[in-house]
């Protein structure tokens, strides 16, 4: 499965609607529920689902869907 | 092959639907059944200083709710229990519980506010071979109060055991209330899940934990032997980024496995609480608001608690009010040290008229009138969707708001133009930066600086402040996420006072969001 569609999965999971699509201009302002848990469950959603690990808060740090697929991408997911 | 019709008329893999609302009675009942008295659950005055602001209905109890409008299950037996504790449960809200069954031997129970996703639970249940024991009372007492673990204390390897006593005539009525014996789960079942709900709120981490996610598993094996059910909790790790602690346990009855589970729960720091040292350092003590007399409207915790602290280290006497948190509020008054003589700590509604008059008679007879009218207090924040079952809370939060500035600013206005004095509110940077959980807030303080604004432009001898501090550390912001760029509140306060010291400023409408 391609980055986008793993990730678009575990977005669908995480905020609990199964329509959800991603693109690369999204941001939590774009996506209804992403409140400080539904973050948290992103974080561990996307740790557990690529085997990476996030420093800090570096998830709340980046601007858009397309900067998590960059750092997913340059951590060779 | 689907399951058959079940008696409840639900058949598999169609959804069902239905409503669901706790009382103070269910977490009483819950807690006396559990032995988990976890003080976020059970105390009012112990909530009240956490981001929840009121009791917090048990998880654990929130599972038990659901499986009770499962069909019946003959002949099964829970295997799995998986939850996500998404987002916590209050008393008093109707929650819509929708339950799918994607095959004879599993469900998934989603409780929702509104749209919301609040608790998830995934259910796999295997065929039931097994005699029911009765549980018989045991003489073992639990821990009379939750564990207070800090973060050194929970390193991976850290384990705890100790006895596990239910109380069986309150687990049975439980039992009985919900049918979850023909729900799939026994007694036994039962109390592991409660026993799930102790481990977490009363051992590891204890006092401080906020439950996140459970995975229960109930081996296939026979049980064997009675009393005591014995428990071992090992903590697996801590996650420093964001405080979350993964522990794993096992329920033991006699020699025979009841239960093993992985939990995990956020470990809730500290409420902020002011510091005076911090303060001095951003506005040194001087005696620049000798003679003035302020009143904080919602002064015993979190800003108002700091500009009361900030006023008095200016030599300022400040009548400190409060609703609910007299504690706090003489903490506020003893921490200013030879200064608390200046604070005088008044209880009491502020959207209340009577109130609100005779403590403008206290005041002027004491000191002639009022210098300082800081309007702070706002009913508890709590996120909230903007769907048509919810406007009549969005209406209540908006009449509170309006009220607990209104009444004491419609009061104090005419003794803040005889003295030109300062009609300060604490509006919030969300009045441009609308956040999307909080419509209601957003709405309320926007309707609070239109007045402000009429207030200002109706009495040209009164200062007014308006000021929008971002997001700020305190006990509504104190969780995990919550704290990530949250500003001191000293540094608030600080700033807004630094407004009221300056000389001979002519009146007029000031905002102030730089700090």
């Amino acid at each position: 499965m391609e980055l986008h569609d793993r990730l678009e999965e575990v977005f669908r999971q995480v905020f609990d609607n199964e329509t959800l699509r991603l693109t690369d201009e999204m941001t939590a302002s774009d996506i209804e529920g992403w409140d400080s848990v539904a973050h948290i469950n992103l974080m561990f959603g996307i740790e557990q689902a690529f085997g990476v690990r996030f420093k800090g808060n570096e998830l709340a740090d980046m601007k858009n869907i397309g900067e998590l697929k960059q750092f997913l991408a340059g951590k060779g997911k | 092959m689907g399951r058959p019709e079940s008696p409840s008329g639900v058949r598999a893999s169609s959804p069902h639907t239905t409503t669901i609302c706790f009382t103070t009675q269910d977490l009483a009942q819950f807690s006396a059944a559990s032995g988990d008295r976890n003080p976020l659950h059970v105390s009012e005055q112990y909530a009240r200083a956490s981001p929840y602001d009121e009791p917090v209905v048990f998880g654990m109890l929130g599972v038990l709710t659901i499986l009770g409008h499962f069909p019946d299950r003959p002949k099964q037996r829970l295997r799995h229990l998986s939850v996500e504790f998404r987002n916590p449960l209050t008393v008093g809200v109707p929650y819509r519980v929708e339950i799918v069954e994607p095959s004879a031997d599993r469900a998934v129970a989603k409780i929702y506010d509104a749209a919301r996703l609040m608790l998830k639970a995934s259910m796999t249940f295997g065929p039931d071979h097994q005699d029911r024991h009765e549980m018989a009372e045991q003489d073992t007492a639990g821990l009379a109060e939750a564990a207070d673990h800090t973060k050194s204390h929970l390193r991976a390897g850290t384990r705890v055991t100790g006895r596990y006593a239910p109380s069986i005539k309150e687990l049975r009525q439980l039992v009985d209330r919900w049918k979850l014996s023909e729900k799939g789960a026994t007694m036994s079942d039962v109390s592991a899940m409660m026993w799930a709900s102790y481990a977490v709120g009363m051992e590891l981490p204890g006092k401080r934990a906020v439950f996140w996610r459970l995975e229960l598993t109930f081996p296939a094996g026979e049980e064997t032997g009675q009393s005591p059910l014995t428990y071992e909790i090992t903590v697996q790790s801590y996650d420093e980024r964001l405080d979350l602690l993964h522990t794993a346990g096992t329920l033991s009855l006699g020699t025979s496995t009841c239960a093993t589970t992985e939990m995990w729960a956020f470990v809730r720091e500290d409420s902020p609480r002011p510091s005076l040292h911090r303060l001095t350092t951003l506005l040194p003590r001087s005696n620049r608001l000798k003679d003035k007399v302020a009143l904080v409207i919602g002064g015993s915790r979190g800003l108002g608690a700091a500009i009361t602290q900030a006023l008095a280290s200016q030599g300022c006497t400040v009548f400190l009010n409060y609703l609910h948190c007299g504690e706090e509020a003489e903490q506020i008054r003893t921490s200013l040290g030879d200064a608390s003589e200046l604070i005088e700590l008044t209880q009491g509604d502020a959207s209340d008229i009577d109130w609100c008059r005779t403590l403008q008679q206290h005041i002027v007879q004491r000191h002639g009138g009022l210098d300082v009218l800081i309007c702070n207090a706002s009913p508890p924040i709590r996120p909230l969707p903007f769907v048509p079952e919810k406007v009549a809370q969005f209406q209540t939060f908006l009449a509170q708001s309006v009220a607990l500035v209104s009444m004491p600013m419609s009061t104090f206005l005419s003794d803040l133009a005889q003295r030109s004095g300062w009609n300060v509110l604490i509006s919030s940077a969300f009045v441009r930066d609308l956040p999307a959980e909080w419509p209601h807030y957003a709405t309320a303080k926007c309707a609070l600086e239109g007045l402000a604004q009429w207030a200002a432009i109706q009495n040209p001898t009164v200062h007014s402040l308006i000021v929008r501090p971002p997001k700020l550390l305190t006990d509504q912001t104190n969780t995990t996420v919550g704290r990530h760029g949250a500003m001191g509140i000293e540094r608030a306060a600080a700033a807004i006072v630094k407004q009221l010291i300056c000389p001979d400023r002519p009146p007029a409408i000031q905002i102030l969001d730089t700090f």
